[in-house]
């Protein structure tokens, strides 16, 4: 559960990421090497601008922050550990889903997506996900070409 | 005349069966994504590209067609059974379309606005068959400066025209617009913000960024929000058909939804939220009984629903004949054109007329199919809307991973979705608008490129931008939208203020 102050807290990250942001596309621009040919509008014009741009915006976007009309209106309830979970089997997927293939990391995501969401039938959630990940495997790499990985452990 | 004999031909090439079959493909799989609660045309354009890619481009173009219309009809079938609005076009419809369902007249609510669609759906796309080509007559007398003043002026409207505040778009926009820094730099071969990751050489794909704030952070917002919100499903009950008098209320406003509907898509406008809202409004003010709307006016769906359909088919006039994506479902298609090697604009309607006019012709063949395919399968939509929750996200989770990886094949799009995800994520919690960064992220490079070139062409003289006549006048129309709201707000604070 999320409190008014934490939703205040959390716009003000958001403008001080704004301008951040800024200041590291600036910094980052002036380390691109330029040669003198296209110093009038050469790779760094836009960044620069674009650069600038961020800083002023999330300047504004701090006044506007600490004045809390940053923060959405109204009391939002938010559950974060669904998120975490979510999160969670995103970032297994990106780890296995090389070594292990399609199948095992998809189901597995397809666990945690529905493991978000409260259900605990873990059993038929599994069974679920195994076919889901069976099937776009079948329809979309067998059928359609699209290449999805097998496994390098297995087959590698 | 010279438009017929194209279109005649885009015909001839539709209406090939192989040709065909892909369009009803496009069709079906455009509706049952667009049916799905949270996901809007954008995204379901986004989640079926790699379905495209073992296609020839014009058969592509043709499936995305059907995709296109058949995800902005879906979503109109969940805004009325679900009142989960997909996107923000449907939530005028769910206004009454849910009230609709609720006392029983779900059919009628789904019929008028396969209807309307149908209708508007034609009228726009006739009205495109005759603006794109128009489009493209005037747009060969734009040189860079011109273009890259519509772009700086599409930037504008989409991300100052709509959403609760200047600040939340402006804060998408600059997010969209830093994404679209990273890779190489055309002109130069520079490469920038690559950070020493070759993957990112080629950029950000905005397919990655628009799944990811789409489809992830919306699933990962309903996910904490599960507790709190239950879902209140409408079986339909009685007949799908409406009655004479729903009929006799229907056809005034599919009529006018669509004249209102394909300007306002076609303008720089940022796509359609406000022909929606404003052919709610011009039916309540028109209706013989406005107490009636916000409790089930039929009115309040028919307008809307058809200003949607037209809207659709005005967003791809500046689309396909300026290049100029007005919506983040136009930036998407856009993107996925760009990756045949096309580039839509005044030399794709010279060079590949059978592209484009097979697409344009491929929308009446859509549209037919949609009003013919989808008022019998609605009982299918429906089933797909009780699938339980749980399941449906993890399902759309694992929908967005396949699109994701399988554009590249590399594992690095997968974290960029993770990171795009969290931060769509938090963008919804914050009311950040999505479609600036969306759009700012195909235009911000085009706009770039467009700049020098002109900068180049005028010799380092950046008054070119002002002394062109019409650049000068698209970029003080610019200017105005951005500031004139501003200065407004800014004297309604001050008379608060003293009062």
């Amino acid at each position: 559960m999320k409190s008014l102050r934490a939703y205040r807290i959390g716009g003000q990250v958001i403008a001080l990421a704004t301008v951040a942001a800024g200041i590291a596309v600036v910094a980052a621009t002036s380390q691109i090497n330029v040669s003198p040919v296209y110093a009038a509008a050469g790779p760094q014009l836009f960044p620069y601008l674009i650069g600038g741009a961020t800083i002023l915006i999330g300047l504004i976007a701090m006044v506007e922050a600490f004045r809390g009309t940053l923060a959405p209106d109204g009391e939002l309830e938010l559950d974060l550990l669904p998120a975490g979970i979510m999160a969670g089997g995103l970032l297994l997927q990106i780890f296995t889903i090389e070594p292990l293939g399609w199948v095992p990391s998809t189901t597995a995501l397809f666990m945690a997506g529905a493991m978000a969401f409260g259900k605990r039938n873990l059993l038929l959630d599994f069974v679920v996900g195994l076919t889901l990940s069976i099937t776009t495997l079948l329809v979309f790499d067998r059928w359609l070409g699209l290449r999805l990985p097998f496994g390098n452990l297995f087959f590698g | 005349m010279d438009t017929f004999a194209s279109l005649l031909h885009g015909f001839a090439i539709a209406l090939t069966p192989y040709n065909l079959m892909w369009a009803s493909v496009g069709v079906i799989m455009g509706t049952a994504i667009g049916v799905l609660p949270g996901i809007g045309p954008a995204l379901t354009v986004a989640l079926l590209l790699p379905v495209t890619f073992q296609l020839d481009p014009t058969s592509a173009f043709i499936m995305f067609a059907g995709i296109y219309y058949g995800a902005v009809y879906g979503g109109s079938t969940t805004a009325i059974l679900l009142n989960t609005p997909g996107e923000s076009a449907s939530i005028v419809t769910a206004l009454d379309g849910h009230a609709m369902a609720r006392t029983g007249r779900a059919g009628a609510a789904l019929a008028t606005a396969a209807i309307g669609s149908f209708v508007a759906g034609t009228i726009g796309t006739l009205a495109l068959t005759f603006v794109a080509p128009f489009m493209v007559k005037v747009a060969l007398r734009f040189g860079p400066a011109e273009y890259f003043a519509l772009m700086v002026l599409a930037l504008v409207t989409v991300t100052a025209v709509l959403g609760s505040s200047l600040i939340r778009g402006l804060i998408s926009l600059m997010a969209g617009l830093m994404l679209g820094l990273v890779g190489i730099d055309i002109q130069t071969g520079q490469t920038r913000f690559t950070f020493g990751v070759p993957e990112l050489l080629d950029g950000i794909d905005i397919v990655v960024v628009a799944v990811g704030l789409f489809a992830v952070g919306e699933t990962i917002y309903v996910a904490t929000r599960a507790r709190y919100e239950t879902e209140e499903l409408y079986k339909i009950r009685g007949s799908l058909w409406m009655t004479p008098v729903e009929w006799a209320r229907s056809w005034k406003p599919w009529l006018r939804g669509a004249f209102i509907g394909f300007p306002l898509g076609a303008l720089p406008a940022g796509g359609s939220e406000i022909p929606t809202f404003l052919s709610y409004l011009t039916e309540k003010r028109l209706a013989k009984n406005p107490e009636e709307f916000g409790k089930g006016a039929i009115e309040g769906v028919a307008g809307p629903e058809a200003a949607n359909n037209a809207s659709a088919a005005g967003v791809l006039a500046p689309m396909l004949a300026l290049g100029l994506p007005t919506s983040a479902t136009a930036a998407v298609m856009l993107a996925a054109l760009q990756q045949y090697g096309l580039q839509p604009g005044p030399q794709l309607f010279q060079n590949n007329p059978e592209l484009v006019w097979g697409m344009i012709a491929s929308l009446y063949i859509g549209n037919v199919m949609l009003l013919v395919l989808n008022l019998p399968l609605v009982g299918i939509w429906v089933k797909l809307l009780s699938i339980p929750r749980p399941w449906l996200y993890a399902g759309i989770l694992v929908f967005a991973s396949l699109g994701t990886y399988t554009l590249n094949n590399n594992v690095v799009d997968l974290v960029i979705l993770w990171v795009i995800g969290l931060a769509g994520f938090g963008m919804r919690v914050y009311e950040i608008p999505v479609a600036p960064c969306i759009v700012a992220l195909i235009l911000g490079p085009m706009a770039e490129q467009h700049f020098r070139r002109a900068l180049m062409i005028a010799q380092g003289d950046p008054s070119v931008f002002f002394t062109h006549p019409l650049s000068a006048a698209i970029l003080a129309i610019a200017a105005l939208l951005l500031f004139v709201p501003m200065v407004l707000r800014l004297r309604q604070r001050q008379k608060m203020a003293v009062a």
